[in-house]
């Protein structure tokens, strides 16, 4: 085993390299633990949090176009009956605005109100009661609030939750403004929710029937969904099948959802997340990998001519192969020991500054520790293949020559070529058109099978050999960079070119393989901001547009008097309201088969409005159609819809086209296009109430069709949602009371879309810096590279440098001199990353239209992609100081003594 | 049949827009236990010779062979384990691995080969000896003077018992008393010991230490003479002589 005992001594003789390689390799191995951990732990919080605090069940009936209250309660004795069933309570869920002990409305901050049967239903019991005790009724005007709501109710503003501005008490009394006059209820206990739930969702939980009598006759007999606990024997799927049958027969609207179903869709969701988080932890593997080939081709450039004595006196191609192959395992291995637990040191820090939220504690993903492992022993035996093939072909005779030969400048530089061919691999997965040619070739489900190569191909092959394409393309960007820089370098540093000339293309690998770790970072930071950014700007809300949009969660939604009322309201402008009906039916069929992907669901957001007040109250912009042909085909004939430009590409319909949707009573309608027209901003309708609340299926684009076809087809009969105009100067929450004190309408909300839509890009911004920490952390990665690189570029020239002091070169010259190597691999770096996210982002973008139709204009982050530039390029010089001082302080004689004994 | 025959061998190099001819058909012949010193200004190919016939490289035309094994007709894998068991090869600058000590770069032909073996540690013991580095068997090649890295460097060279022993210019990184010390273990190894022996060199005061001296001149093999009994002037005088 010499080859063994050659590679590890190797390694032992560059402690500083081999540590600072290990490093890399351990913060990469770490940060795929603590990411696949860290997700794990993630998961079970959820599946932990469901099981407290969203009551879960083995079964559960609800409404389908009426989730707030349209379950008759008298179900509930039917299917206790049932001798499967161990138990069967009703249970109301409300979203209600709340009122602070001030008499202030609380803005931007709704509460459920939890209507439950006590004290049948146990499950509440779960939750940590922190203060106080759980009613035993199902009457009675007491309520158990959580921690937010008791701070919310104490003091509005604090929609922080700032504990210190103290909190509701057991005892005290808490008003909830209602349809039939406010409910005054007595606080008799406080529960403990996680932050993060607690603060998304403030709740309240009352006796059922203290909720039925409160929200008036709708009400009243109603539950908005029934739980039901299965005896440990009986077969669910059975249950499921017997009574959707019974079920269908009274009201099709009445829909069961089996737990054990819901578990498998959320398993199957949560695995294609798993996934994702496994490929967020390999992007840093990724830059460890060029980090290891970075230090492996150091290793054979400068043993060039013990490579060459090695072959001469023996040793065989493929012992030398063997050898460098065994010093990337070894520091995998390093890198793997010391990864593990740092990674389970940030899953304790992690623990440590969220144990709120990851409310199972810190769960090891085995199989993400396993993975982290296999990627480690991959990615330095990918990395070894280069270093090693050059070890391979170390010519015996170079053993002869006084001075090793150099690696070859142009050979490095060929590989450019095979580079821009792998690069642009991607780029024709994603561009060629597929659909075409399979259609062409006669493929049954072309379409589905175009998307499908375009969304696998760009993961599985484009997105690896652009990245194999960039790190070949690296040289050619190293020689590059220094031929364009390095005189610009030389005036900024004051030193003489010459000087500067050759300082990164002399070792011309390892400066590819660093400034292609570097560049990992930067490509990912700028390709998830640009795609991010491209995203979330292109929500145009058009310039007419109405000036409000009110929600109410009251039982059955605003009758025509309640929207009349509305009209008469002081400040509404009479002919400017308009009742929105939402439904959410399913595709007749499967049009987005790739599930796997979580991005395609399978049903719509359908909005019926009346078409003629709608196009004049909104002014969306034709694609296909036009506003009055339009108008004139939905309002003369049945089943038209406008649909959005998103779904003209998905699918490639046009004026004129039918789609077909599923109807609830188990039938199919056909729907003719009336119309395209692109307006992303009205998404931001349904998030702004979370109005898909009310439906238990994902919507992916949005049709809209007539109030009529919502009712006979999708058998919405409430509306629940209000766009109006209003006078000029009326104050939001003003009118809000006044449409209160009108319609009685209770829970109502308000709001600007203008407003919420930037909150909601606030929020999305947050999560994208959130994601941007992958690039970050590539970064981090890649510094330990640099100063790597940096190191072993001075270890070679510690002769010349001391000729150089020798002749009179300061000490300051030589620290800006090694300062300027690094700071030109950073340039390399930066060029590379920018050149890489440029390509990918294109690509990305054309995926996002292949996969969901959407194609908006770019939007680049340059603020972020220049925190991101100068990232890479402080990286590179602080991790060049340490070299730089260290050689910058040694004496002429010293350099020119460790110069001379050097191999 | 002699340890190593030569046998016509031309060899030519490109430089720049041309070719160099190295070689031009030489032939000789080294018989067991022969001391020889190939002697030649710069450039006149000694050097390329010696790399033939360690089989660093292959000739154009002619052919050489190592106990009547043809090196031409070997692969790169039957040369590089034919280079492992039959040739032992002295560098200039030693090329010992700085990582190992002295005695695993002594046993590194025999590492190569296989896991050592008893008989294996005993040829390595044996080598240490002869060489006189018994106490400096642990020493890195780093801890060991000039003379003791070369002897290292021979004794790499001696271990696996080779047909033939090739030292490209040995002294020419020491000094003289090194030099020195270093030329009569290669005339003992020699004389004593049977090993046959061919040294590039062009000082005349190493080669004195051979038993024939070969000078080339062009790529030709300009003049073959014994040097016995003739010291570092009058070999150098005679030297000069066949140049002429």
């Amino acid at each position: 085993m010499i080859t063994f005992r050659l590679a590890s001594t190797h390694l032992r003789a560059r402690p500083v390299r081999t540590a600072l390689t290990v490093a890399a390799i351990a913060l990469a191995v770490s940060l795929v633990v603590s990411v696949t951990s860290g997700y794990s732990s993630l998961e079970a919080a959820a599946y932990r949090m469901l099981s407290t605090y969203f009551a879960n069940v083995d079964a559960r009936l609800t409404h389908a176009s009426e989730a707030h209250a349209g379950v008759d309660e008298r179900w509930i004795q039917q299917i206790a009956a049932d001798p499967d069933v161990a138990s069967a309570v009703g249970r109301i869920e409300l979203s209600s605005s709340l009122v602070d002990q001030a008499g202030r409305t609380v803005m931007s901050r709704s509460a459920m109100l939890v209507g439950v049967t006590r004290p049948q239903d146990k499950r509440v019991e779960l939750m940590e009661l922190t203060d106080g005790a759980w009613f035993d009724s199902s009457e009675g005007n007491v309520a158990v609030i959580d921690q937010m709501t008791a701070m919310l109710l104490h003091d509005g503003a604090n929609l922080l939750g700032d504990e210190d501005k103290g909190a509701v008490k057991v005892g005290e009394v808490i008003r909830l403004p209602g349809p039939t006059g406010d409910l005054t209820v007595r606080v008799v206990g406080i529960v403990h929710k996680p932050r993060i739930l607690a603060a998304l969702q403030p709740s309240i939980y009352l006796p059922i029937r203290t909720l039925q009598n409160w929200s008036g006759s709708a009400g009243k007999g109603m539950v908005s969904s029934i739980l039901i606990d299965l005896k440990p024997q009986a077969n669910p799927t059975e249950f499921g099948r017997r009574w959707r049958a019974k079920l269908a027969q009274v009201d099709p609207l009445l829909k069961l959802r089996l737990t054990s179903e819901d578990r498998g869709e959320l398993d199957r969701n949560l695995g294609s997340l798993r996934i994702g988080s496994y490929m967020g932890g390999a992007v840093s593997m990724l830059a460890a990998t060029f980090i290891i080939f970075s230090a492996l081709s150091m290793g054979v450039s400068e043993r060039q001519r013990t490579l060459a004595m090695l072959r001469a006196v023996g040793a065989s191609r493929r012992q030398l192969g063997a050898m460098v192959t065994q010093e990337a395992v070894l520091l995998a291995a390093g890198g793997i020991v010391l990864g593990i637990p740092l990674g389970w040191l940030w899953l304790q820090i992690l623990d440590l500054g969220f144990d709120d939220l990851l409310v199972a504690g810190i769960v090891m993903d085995w199989s993400g520790i396993a993975f982290a492992v296999a990627a480690a022993l991959a990615a330095a035996l990918v990395a070894s293949i280069l270093p090693a093939w050059g070890a391979m072909k170390t010519d015996p005779l170079e053993a002869m020559a006084p001075l090793a030969a150099g690696g070859s400048l142009r050979r490095a530089l060929s590989c450019a070529v095979p580079g821009v061919l792998l690069i642009s691999i991607d780029s024709l997965i994603v561009f060629s058109p597929w659909r075409q040619l399979f259609q062409g070739l006669g493929i049954p489900q072309a379409e589905r099978l175009a998307r499908e190569v375009a969304f696998y191909g760009h993961f599985a092959v484009g997105i690896p050999a652009l990245m194999l394409g960039f790190f070949l393309l690296a040289p050619t960007m190293v020689v590059l960079v220094e031929k364009l820089l390095a005189p610009l370098a030389a005036t900024a540093t004051r030193l003489r070119l010459p000087l500067l000339r050759q300082q990164l293309s002399g070792g011309v690998w390892r400066s590819a393989g660093t400034a292609a770790a570097l560049m990992v970072g930067l490509a990912i930071l700028v390709v998830m901001q640009v795609q991010g950014h491209t995203v979330i700007g292109s929500w145009r809300i058009p310039d007419k547009f109405p000036d409000m949009f009110i929600t109410t969660f009251k039982f059955g939604g605003l009758s025509t008097q309640d929207i009349e009322k509305i009209r008469g309201v002081e400040g509404v402008k009479q002919d400017a309201v308009l009742p929105i009906a939402i439904a959410s039916p399913e595709f007749g069929s499967t049009i987005f088969s790739i599930r796997g992907a979580v991005v395609m669901p399978e049903a719509t957001m359908f909005f019926g409005v009346d078409p003629k007040l709608a196009l004049e109250m909104m002014e969306l912009d034709f694609r296909d159609g036009s506003r009055s042909q339009a108008i004139e085909l939905m309002t003369s004939h049945r089943r038209h819809v406008l649909v959005t430009e998103e779904f003209r590409q998905l699918k490639g319909l046009k004026t004129g086209d039918t789609i077909t949707l599923k109807t609830p009573r188990g039938g199919t309608a056909e729907y003719t296009i009336a119309g395209v027209v692109w307006s992303p901003g009205i998404d931001v309708i349904v998030s702004m109430f979370d109005l898909g609340r009310q439906f238990e299926t994902r919507t992916a684009a949005s049709i809209f069709g007539t109030l009529q076809d919502a009712r006979d087809d999708f058998g919405v009969e409430g509306v629940y949602l209000l766009a109006l105009n209003v006078q000029p100067g009326v104050q939001r929450e003003v009118l809000t009371e006044a449409i209160k004190a009108k319609v009685g309408a209770w829970g109502l909300q308000a709001g600007d879309v203008r407003v919420v839509k930037s909150q909601i890009q606030h929020q999305f911004r947050k999560i994208l810096m959130l994601v941007s920490t992958v690039g970050f952390s590539a970064m981090a990665v890649a510094s330990l590279g640099v100063a790597n690189t940096v190191m072993a570029s001075v270890r070679t020239r510690r002769w010349q440098f001391g000729i150089l002091r020798s002749v009179g070169l300061t000490r300051g010259q030589l620290l800006r001199l090694v300062l300027s190597e690094a700071l030109l691999l950073g340039a390399a770096g930066v060029c590379l990353g920018l050149l890489a996210g440029a390509v990918m982002a294109i690509n990305a973008k054309r995926n996002l239209l292949v996969m969901v139709g959407l194609d908006p204009p770019f939007t680049i982050p340059w603020g972020m992609i220049g925190a991101g530039v100068a990232s890479v390029v402080a990286i590179s010089l602080l991790a060049g100081l340490w070299p730089a001082v260290t050689v910058a302080r040694c004496q002429p004689l010293a350099l020119l003594q460790a110069g001379r004994s050097s191999d | 049949m002699a340890p190593l025959v030569v046998e016509n061998v031309s060899k030519s190099f490109r430089q720049g827009a041309g070719r160099v001819q190295a070689l031009a058909g030489i032939s000789l012949d080294v018989a067991r236990g022969q001391f020889l010193a190939v002697m030649g200004a710069s450039g006149s190919g000694k050097s390329t010779l010696l790399h033939l016939m360690a089989g660093l490289t292959r000739c154009d035309s002619g052919r050489v062979l190592i106990d009547g094994t043809d090196l031409s007709r070997l692969n790169d894998r039957e040369l590089t384990r034919f280079r492992r068991r039959h040739v032992g090869l002295v560098f200039q600058s030693f090329n010992l691995i700085p990582t190992l000590t002295a005695e695993e770069n002594i046993g590194l032909p025999l590492m190569l080969e296989r896991r050592l073996d008893a008989d294996d540690r005993r040829k390595v013991e044996e080598t240490i000896d002869r060489l006189g580095l018994r106490s400096r068997r642990s020493h890195r090649p780093d801890a060991l003077s000039g003379g003791e890295q070369q002897r290292v460097a021979i004794g790499r060279a001696l271990v696996t018992d080779p047909a033939v022993v090739l030292a490209d210019e040995p002294t020419g990184n020491l000094d003289s008393a090194n030099s020195r010390a270093v030329c009569e273990l290669l005339r003992d190894l020699s004389v004593i010991h049977g090993k046959t022996i061919v040294m590039v060199t062009h000082e005349p005061s190493v080669a004195a230490y051979a038993q024939e001296v070969a000078v080339i001149r062009d790529g030709r093999l300009l003049a073959r003479f014994d040097v016995r009994d003739r010291d570092g002037e009058q070999l150098a005088a005679r030297y000069q002589e066949c140049l002429r």
